[in-house]
Formats: structure tokens, sequence, C-alpha cells
């Protein structure tokens, strides 16, 4: 059965079969909460399906010892390919998904999926970008009160679930005159947003709304805090 | 909902991965570690062929 796997989808590396479930048990891999996962879907778990592994990636070195490693809590809920790659083997690959752009001061904001489409349950990722004019900077974090850091929100839904957005380290920054510490990004900023789309088959298109905050400045005067928003939908996969 | 520490489980970073030895697509026994004999590898744990 697995070699009619393997030849229908053109798998050319090895797939091990472990009946009985004993590798996965030695190695304390079980999955021990898939009746309570399934739960969670409304799905009452088959008994051909206890057995199973939690969903798990391990990098391997030359030497045969775990440098990196991936466990996902429920088997249903993934994690795409281009999250999985870069944050096990830090291997960036270009989103592919739709690409919206606005125009701010000074700015302009892009944001695109790393795919085309979701797959349900999928943990994927939101990539929105920040360009910069030369000569101007925006706000980060750590900054002192009263003034704006970029800010990149996605409008929460009922079928996302969305995570906490991951920032770079913006550069510090002083004001002549000023003790306080401030912090900027200036010609390129990427911000990554971690969301799943969780609905049943047949939802189709679903909406993101991501809402940006932010405020440019020079060397002579900071403009008035701006923000933008962008919208772009993502359709649903086709199934395997 | 559920008490298990997902960090916890499987071999850790930096202990040597356990060797093993199963059946490959076509019923050849596969030792891990004779498998990558020197590479890099990927451990891939999936569901099923099945469903």
């Amino acid at each position: 059965m697995l070699r009619q796997f393997a030849d229908a989808k053109g798998i050319t590396f090895p797939l091990l079969s472990d009946v009985g479930s004993r590798v996965i048990t030695d190695l304390g891999l079980l999955d021990r909460d898939l009746a309570a996962h399934q739960a969670e879907f409304g799905l009452e778990a088959r008994e051909s399906q206890f057995g199973v592994a939690y969903p798990a990636v391990f990098v391997l070195n030359e030497t045969g010892h775990v440098v990196e490693k991936w466990i996902g809590e429920n088997y249903r809920a993934r994690v795409g390919p281009l999250k999985l790659l870069d944050e096990t083997l830090g291997l960036t690959l270009a989103p592919a998904g739709p690409h919206h752009s606005q125009v701010g001061s000074h700015v302009t904001v892009s944001a695109t999926a790393d795919s085309l489409t979701y797959v349900r349950w999928q943990e994927t990722r939101l990539h929105v970008l920040i360009d910069i004019e030369a000569g101007w900077h925006i706000y980060g974090r750590p900054i002192p009160d009263g003034y704006i850091p970029l800010t990149v929100d996605v409008e929460s839904v009922p079928e996302l679930e969305v995570r906490s957005p991951e920032y770079p380290a913006a550069r510090p920054f002083r004001i002549e005159g000023l003790d306080d510490a401030f912090h900027v990004y200036e010609t390129r900023v990427e911000v990554l947003v971690p969301f799943a789309v969780k609905v049943a088959a047949g939802f189709g298109s679903v909406g993101l709304k991501v809402n940006v905050g932010y405020q440019t400045c020079n060397e002579a005067e900071c403009l008035p805090p701006d923000h933008l928003t962008i919208e772009l939908s993502l359709d649903e996969s086709a199934p395997a | 909902m559920t008490q298990t520490d997902y960090t916890q489980i499987g071999p850790a970073i930096g202990e040597a991965f356990p060797e093993f030895e199963l059946p490959n697509a076509d019923g050849v026994l596969v030792r891990l570690h004779d498998w990558s004999r020197g590479r890099r590898a990927l451990v891939v744990f999936y569901r099923s062929a099945a469903w």
C-alpha cells in the first residue's frame, strides 16, 4: 500500500511502515490525545486511527544528532511547507500568495500569504512588507510613551485563528536633546503573522483584513501617525 | 484541554536520534543511520497512507 501511495504522489524518499506502532511508542511519539483532538473537531476517533504518532519533524545532522525538531499537537493542524522549512531549516522561500499593496506617507505596505490558497487548519503565514523611502524611518519597539510604533493587526473573524505578529528587532536610535531610547526601522521591514483557517470543507474563499499603523519621521520632523488597511482573500485549496 | 507537554516528547535537540529498523514500501528493512550514512536527514512522522 505504501508502494501505491509513493507512486501516486511521486515520492522517491523512503516511506517506512511502523505496524503496531512499536517504534513510534519507543520514541515517545504515540499520540495519546487523538480522541480529545478529534473531539475538538466534532469527530469521533476511529479504531484504525489509534497508534498514529503526533505529527513531527526531526532534522538530523551528519552525525545523526537532532538539530531541530517540530512537534504538532493535533494531526489535523499541520504546518504549511514554507513555514516548516523556514522554522526547521532556516530556508526562506518567497511567498507565492496574492500580493496587495497600499501607499502611505513615504511608505508602501504590501501583504502576501505563503500560498495562493489555504489548506484547512494548516498553519501558514502572512508577510507584511513595509518599504520605507530613503531618508525616512518609522518607529519600532521599545518606544517611549506618546510615540507610535509599527503595529500590524489582522482582524479577528470566526474563520481565522491568528497568532501574534513577529516583528524583527528595530535599530536603536537617539534623538538629539532627548534622553529616551528610540528604535526605528529603515528601508524595508517584514512582519510575519502566523495564522490558520479553521472552517468546514466547502467553505470557499476566506478574507483577511490587515491593519497597519505607523509613524514616519526623518531627521527634521515627524509626520502625524497613519494607518493603512489591506484586504486579501485566499481560495480554498482543492483536496489532495 | 490536554495535559501533554509537547516540547518534551520525542528525542531532544542535541540527542542522537535512536537507531530503528522498519520496512519500506517494498518490504525491505531500512535502518535509519545505515541509510543516512554521514548525510543530514529529515525524519517525518505522518499519519497514514490509508486515511
